[in-house]
């Protein structure tokens, strides 16, 4: 889980342009900045150009943090605004040779296995792009990233009955989707581990 | 026709299939099972170490160079079409040098990758590499930021090609050689094949290396620092050459721990040696705020001294008071501080000497 944890202290001392400090945050915002992108970003972004572009906007823009306890919503703030601005400029795209080898070789042992975990992880990442932006977003940050309403509230900026209708829907939404598409393999799979 | 038969024949025409009733069952269990959704949605993949380390290095390249991208969400609609608008009229009036500047293009490769892959960045430059960075600059003045794995350099002499390898740790400027650079965990290092390189390391230590020199710039964290400050010591260097190598380890050291309070200790003794006692003073208080302080009664003691030294027994007080309290106070202590206490405290200071006399007088 690429759950952002960042200690208020760093992101003030980042602020104070200590030594060190803002480069630190970078390192600690990498990895939920990247899942963030990843998941709500869509087939049109590129997960990684995105990334890059909403942290050099945290390096450059950092002083206009009022409050450092605000860090993780004003962070997703970036990230949204950034991944519109991907997809409207989608055509773009960036030369990435290969693949990413070591992502492909942990996750399946067999070429059979690593075909349908593959085929399972489209259907899944299509379920979820046929959700709208706003209700795919509380899926991913409640579901995934186990945030509580509450907390998603604050980084949304939305009241709390807001983020709890958007889940409701969100998920009979990615229900039928995923209905439609037939991933019951992930449904099988956790009835068993349950 | 009768109404009943019609309404059989309406039945029978609109019963749901078995696939239909299958397809809504699953629909509603899936409605029903939010931790179905969840188990779905789990089975997308988290990025991997490689991704992360791929856009770290591509931050790290575009802060050294200065980026400044242009924000998504700053610039009004009016601005970009003025902006595309003088575009056009500067590319009519001038004419295209698009080779002159390439964007950045990534290189990318896995450190486990068995095969070396080769790239011309530019004419003249060949690079063999099993790792990742960027190439950016022009075709003149190629710039490679070379984040992890071994990067094979072969750039031809006398070309007149301006070509400079950035590390983590280390700047590499050559013209026309043929050399490797491997950064690894520990740092960067470069050995040379043929011509010769201007090594930079982090440290600002910069070498001039020839065919068949190899030199390591070792990575700036702030246990090498400590490292270097401790054998810079122990080698009897200049005490402010220790006391710049501490200082830089602080400065990278903001967090509590053991690092830094023997940073703080190297940074202590340092300047007890240049003589720059108020400083001295300063360093130990902040060594003191470690709980942990291995030195603590020491670093206490030398601090009492200098407290003294500047005059002042209020100075002074907190110091013994704490040595005294911690138990590490001697009769040498105990002394001073009884004599500091007993304008304000009679009672305890002829406490304290009759402790001090008690010592003394023990086997």
């Amino acid at each position: 889980m690429a759950g952002l944890s960042v200690d208020p202290e760093l992101v003030e001392r980042a602020i104070r342009d200590e030594p060190g400090a803002r480069d630190r945050l970078l390192e600690a915002s990498l990895p939920a900045v990247l899942t963030w992108t990843t998941r709500l970003g869509g087939p049109k972004v590129d997960p990684e150009d995105a990334a890059h572009d909403a942290l050099m906007i945290v390096w450059t823009k950092l002083d206009a943090l009022r409050s450092p306890q605000r860090y993780s919503a004003w962070l997703y703030g970036i990230v949204r605004r950034v991944l519109a601005a991907h997809r409207r400029r989608a055509w773009v795209k960036r030369w990435v040779p290969g693949v990413d080898p070591e992502l492909a070789s942990e996750r399946s042992a067999t070429p059979a296995a690593e075909a349908e975990s593959s085929e399972l992880i489209r259907g899944v990442q299509e379920a979820l792009e046929k959700l709208p932006p706003k209700q795919r977003e509380v899926l991913v940050l409640c579901e995934l990233e186990e945030r509580t309403d509450v907390e998603v509230a604050e980084m949304l900026g939305v009241p709390l009955g807001t983020v709890k209708s958007r889940l409701r829907l969100a998920r009979a939404r990615f229900a039928q989707a995923a209905s439609r598409l037939k991933l019951d393999r992930g449904l099988s799979a956790h009835k068993e581990g349950a | 026709m009768s109404d009943t038969d019609l309404l059989k024949r309406f039945a029978a025409a609109t019963e749901a299939s078995a696939d239909a009733r299958n397809r809504v069952l699953r629909r509603v269990q899936l409605s029903k099972d939010e931790g179905a959704a969840s188990a779905l949605l789990r089975e997308l993949p988290e990025p991997s170490d490689f991704a992360i380390a791929r856009v770290l290095a591509r931050l790290r390249a575009s802060i050294a160079a200065g980026e400044r991208r242009s924000l998504p969400w700053s610039p009004a609609p009016l601005a970009a079409a003025a902006v595309a608008l003088a575009i056009v009229g500067l590319g009519l009036l001038l004419t295209p040098r698009l080779a002159e500047q390439p964007s950045a293009v990534l290189i990318a490769d896995t450190l486990e990758a068995v095969q070396t892959t080769v790239n011309t960045p530019a004419p003249g430059v060949e690079l063999s590499y099993t790792g990742w960075g960027y190439v950016s600059g022009s075709e003149r003045q190629p710039r490679i930021h070379w984040a992890a794995g071994s990067l094979h350099v072969d750039v031809e002499p006398d070309a007149g090609l301006d070509v400079v390898i950035e590390t983590p740790n280390a700047s590499v400027r050559v013209v026309g050689t043929v050399f490797d650079v491997d950064v690894h965990d520990l740092g960067t290092r470069v050995r040379v094949a043929r011509g010769k390189v201007e090594v930079a390391c982090e440290l600002g230590v910069t070498t001039l290396l020839t065919a068949g020199d190899e030199a390591t710039c070792v990575r700036t964290s702030p246990a090498n620092l400590l490292t270097f400050a401790v054998a810079a010591r122990e080698r009897h260097s200049a005490p402010d050459r220790v006391l710049a190598l501490a200082t830089q380890g602080l400065d990278l050291e903001p967090d509590a721990g053991p690092v830094r309070d023997e940073l703080l200790l190297v940074r202590f003794e340092s300047l007890m040696q240049l003589q720059r006692h108020r400083e001295a003073r300063s360093a130990a208080d902040a060594y003191l705020q470690s709980d942990a302080a291995p030195r603590r009664t020491d670093v206490l003691r030398t601090a009492a001294k200098l407290a003294f030294a500047e005059g002042a027994c209020s100075l002074a007080v907190p110091y013994l008071d704490a040595l005294e309290r911690g138990g590490g106070a001697t009769a040498q202590d105990l002394r001073p501080l009884a004599r500091c206490l007993r304008p304000t405290d009679p009672g305890r200071a002829d406490a304290l000497l009759e402790r001090a006399a008690a010592m003394e007088a023990a086997p």
